[in-house]
């Protein structure tokens, strides 16, 4: 499937504040939970990786933007049908959302993302001359 | 079901350098030292139970199949797994931040007594570890009668 034809949802901005990527000072919300998934973010010389542990998901769920230098990633599904009153129940990760403030030489324009065996990546170039401020979808394959 | 946590075996001389936190301080990346209780190392389970099995569902994204060992014994269920490329990656890039590492794991479970221990089926799809548990009927001890003597 090419970019053209790519579905993808409109999912709802949420009122969720973005993190730095590395700002450990931020409010408790941000934290992951049993609803929200897990994110371990590297660095290379020559990329910003970010890669959530958001398993049980299809690519369509993923909604990824980037506007003014904030990458907002959200999920949306429908119900899995656990019942939690029920069950031991840890994990939900059917409906969340996370943003990140990109560090100033990260190329927002040129992210790609991928779903692969219940991880999202997405890989960000780094780049002196990059452009943040117009807002972009990136689409998951 | 009722989870069982797994001890580590005590050692007969426990000692305040014994833990693993020298080693953690020298080799992990600081970030995960400061936040050491907040980097997720177990994955997260999901019990359901129907009529016919008990199903569980791991979330364990990033894993083979491979990786995954699965044993029965008693009336404990223990999932564990193992993963070798986490090393490789961590040398051609730094953590500016990490929150999740499902290299190495354990869990174990408790079953209750009506189950199939010879049928259980797993599945790793999507970053999930599916495990089905099929209920089978437990016999009820038979009902005690007293017969009077004539």
């Amino acid at each position: 499937m090419y970019p053209g034809t790519a579905s993808s949802k409109s999912i709802p901005a949420k009122s969720i504040k973005a993190m730095y990527f590395k700002d450990e000072l931020q409010s408790n919300n941000l934290k992951p939970s049993s609803s929200i998934p897990a994110v371990n973010i590297s660095k290379t010389a020559v990329k910003y990786v970010i890669v959530i542990a958001a398993p049980g998901l299809h690519r369509e769920d993923f909604c990824i933007e980037v506007n003014n230098a904030i990458i907002t990633i959200a999920a949306q599904k429908v119900a899995s049908g656990y019942d939690p009153a029920n069950d031991r129940c840890e994990y939900d990760y059917t409906d969340w959302a996370r943003a990140f403030t990109l560090p100033e030489d990260a190329d927002g324009l040129l992210t790609n993302a991928e779903y692969q065996n219940g991880e999202l990546v997405i890989q960000i170039p780094r780049n002196t001359l990059a452009d943040n401020v117009s807002q972009t979808t990136i689409y998951v394959y | 079901m009722e989870n069982r946590a797994v001890d580590k075996p005590k050692t007969s001389w426990p000692s305040f350098f014994d833990n693993g936190w020298m080693d953690k301080f020298f080799n992990a990346p600081l970030d995960e030292f400061f936040n050491y209780g907040k980097v997720l190392n177990v994955p997260a389970v999901n019990v359901t139970e129907t009529e016919k099995d008990f199903r569980l569902s791991i979330a364990a994204p990033g894993l083979e199949k491979k990786d995954f060992k699965i044993d029965a014994y008693d009336d404990m269920l223990t999932i564990s797994a193992e993963h070798e490329k986490e090393q490789k990656e961590e040398k051609d890039g730094r953590f500016n931040r990490r929150e999740y590492n499902y290299s190495s794991w354990s869990r174990s479970f408790t079953l209750p007594e009506n189950c199939d221990f010879g049928k259980i089926d797993a599945e790793y799809k999507n970053g999930e570890l599916k495990i089905v548990i099929p209920k089978i009927e437990v016999k009820e001890p038979k009902k005690m009668k007293t017969i009077s003597v004539n």
